[in-house]
């Protein structure tokens, strides 16, 4: 196995992913709150919702579990510089895919829809930092139309709310698959072609790549 | 380069020498040899969809020169590549394994397991959770965004504004207030005096490392110790491309395709594990 010698680090609260909801909330707080007990504690209610009583969900109350995990919008404008920060980003990737995963199958969705919806959004998250550290970086645009994990949650919960679970899971699949095909493809033909050893440029991601 | 796990890495790129000469004769890329691994899962997935032995046996065969394809890729690719290259190099790598996935859940459906995809879906939230903890174990905190944040003033900034571009102090006016100390030794340029804050280390009569005199090393502990110790057995914690290959190889040709999956987010667990208590490559 060999380690990637292009491997340029990448800021820890561009892995976040968040959505516009959890990034207001993080500016309202001003990055005041460490991380990790936000993120805690959103995974600790939304967990104990999912195990309780995740099939008595129905309606409003599917919105539950991803306005508990909101509780980590609190931290986003943080640093992360903390010790145990960069535990934050997989707990929240993974309560998303989670969330996916359980409310598409605990409502009937077609498991190859709900495959394929996790699977898009995995793809999203790991084709992010591989481009981050080629110093490719996705533009601002781009990372808000992906919605961010709080607005993929949200957009789930208000199609099951509906009674559309199905037709919610097709819909932000289409979206997310064109929109992440379009944008990908027209980043690396504006890209200028570069050794993968070379300096990237500006691999810090997130706030800072766009306020640069 | 890409992730290619302990089997491709020690076991096929030794192998892959004839095969990267001819091409490299034929003026062949790592990005083609990743495509190339691309189409053999496919159809090492459409394999795995038929419920018959000799099926998973063609399609556990095609796994196998997937990860030959990784290893002449990873050879070539050692000659430097661009950008883009190495991006859809990874990309595939992805792309490939939820193909492969979808393919056992297929073959698995067709086998009379009703809960087939819910098992490929959690085998795929296994694998994202420990790619992101890899990823976020390699990652940074950004000082640097503090650059974008000074228009928001702490309290303490706020009742002395001058708190953070406040001059250095002049030393003569100072030396005249205070009656000017004698010239130290360790005054810099600029008359500046370094403060030490800490008595200088001692080591406690503590003999530093052969080879090493400086002062400056010290000693490995814990998982990182552990680590040089054991640097196969944490490379196969890992649970690579190729490991992955392997336990859905195994898990397929002895059982069925659907004992893939419990595999495949055992292996996961693991490896998040092991990824977990591993030193963070990058310090700020």
């Amino acid at each position: 196995m060999h380690p990637t010698p292009q491997s340029h680090p990448v800021d820890l609260r561009f892995l976040r992913d968040d959505g516009h909801l959890s990034t207001g909330i993080g500016t309202l707080v001003q990055g005041a709150l460490p991380p990790v007990l936000p993120a805690f504690a959103g995974i600790l209610v939304m967990g104990v919702l999912l195990v309780a009583g995740f099939g008595d969900l129905t309606g409003v109350t599917l919105f539950a579990p991803a306005a508990a995990l909101l509780l980590s919008g609190v931290a986003s404008a943080h640093p992360h510089d903390g010790r145990f920060d960069w535990v934050v980003p997989p707990l929240l990737h993974g309560a998303e895919y989670l969330y996916l995963f359980a409310l598409g199958y605990g409502a009937g969705v077609p498991g190859p829809l709900v495959f394929a919806l996790v699977a898009l959004v995995v793809l999203h998250h790991g084709s992010t930092v591989l481009r981050a550290r080629h110093g490719v970086l996705p533009p601002e645009w781009a990372r808000w139309a992906m919605l961010g994990w709080d607005g993929r949650m949200l957009l789930v919960a208000a199609g099951g709310a509906m009674g559309w679970l199905p037709f919610a899971y097709g819909l932000l699949l289409g979206y997310l698959a064109v929109l992440f095909a379009w944008e990908t493809a027209t980043s690396w033909l504006a890209a200028p072609v570069t050794a993968a050893g070379d300096d990237p440029g500006d691999t810090r991601g997130g706030v800072a790549a766009s306020d640069s | 380069m890409t992730e290619t796990g302990v089997l491709t890495a020690r076991g096929l790129r030794p192998l892959a020498d004839p095969v990267v000469r001819w091409a490299e004769r034929r003026g062949t890329t790592a990005a083609a040899m990743a495509r190339a691994g691309g189409v053999l899962t496919v159809v090492a997935a459409v394999w795995f969809t038929a419920p018959t032995l000799l099926g998973r046996l063609a399609g556990v065969l095609a796994l196998a020169l997937v990860l030959y394809c990784d290893a002449v890729g990873d050879r070539l690719g050692e000659r430097g590549r661009d950008t883009l290259t190495a991006w859809s190099v990874s990309f595939l790598v992805h792309l490939r394994e939820f193909v492969l996935y979808a393919a056992l859940a297929v073959g698995a459906d067709l086998d009379g397991r009703a809960d087939a995809w819910a098992w490929a879906a959690g085998a795929l939230v296994a694998y994202a959770v420990r790619e992101s903890v890899v990823a976020a174990r390699a990652a940074r905190y950004a000082p640097v965004l503090r650059d974008a944040e000074e228009e928001r003033l702490s309290p303490i900034e706020a009742i002395d504004p001058s708190r953070t571009d406040r001059d250095d102090s002049d030393p003569e006016f100072t030396a005249e207030l205070l009656g000017g100390p004698p010239a130290r030794e360790d005054t810099e340029p600029g008359g500046l005096v370094r403060i030490r804050t800490a008595p200088p280390r001692r080591d406690g009569g503590r003999r530093l490392p052969d080879g090493d005199r400086s002062g400056t090393a010290e000693p490995e502990r814990g998982p990182a110790r552990l680590r040089k110790g054991s640097g196969l057995l944490w490379d196969l914690v890992a649970f690579g491309p190729s490991e992955r290959f392997l336990v859905i190889a195994a898990t397929v040709t002895i059982w069925d395709v659907s004992a893939a999956f419990p595999a495949l987010v055992a292996g996961f667990a693991v490896a998040v594990a092991g990824a977990a208590m591993t030193p963070r490559r990058h310090t700020p």
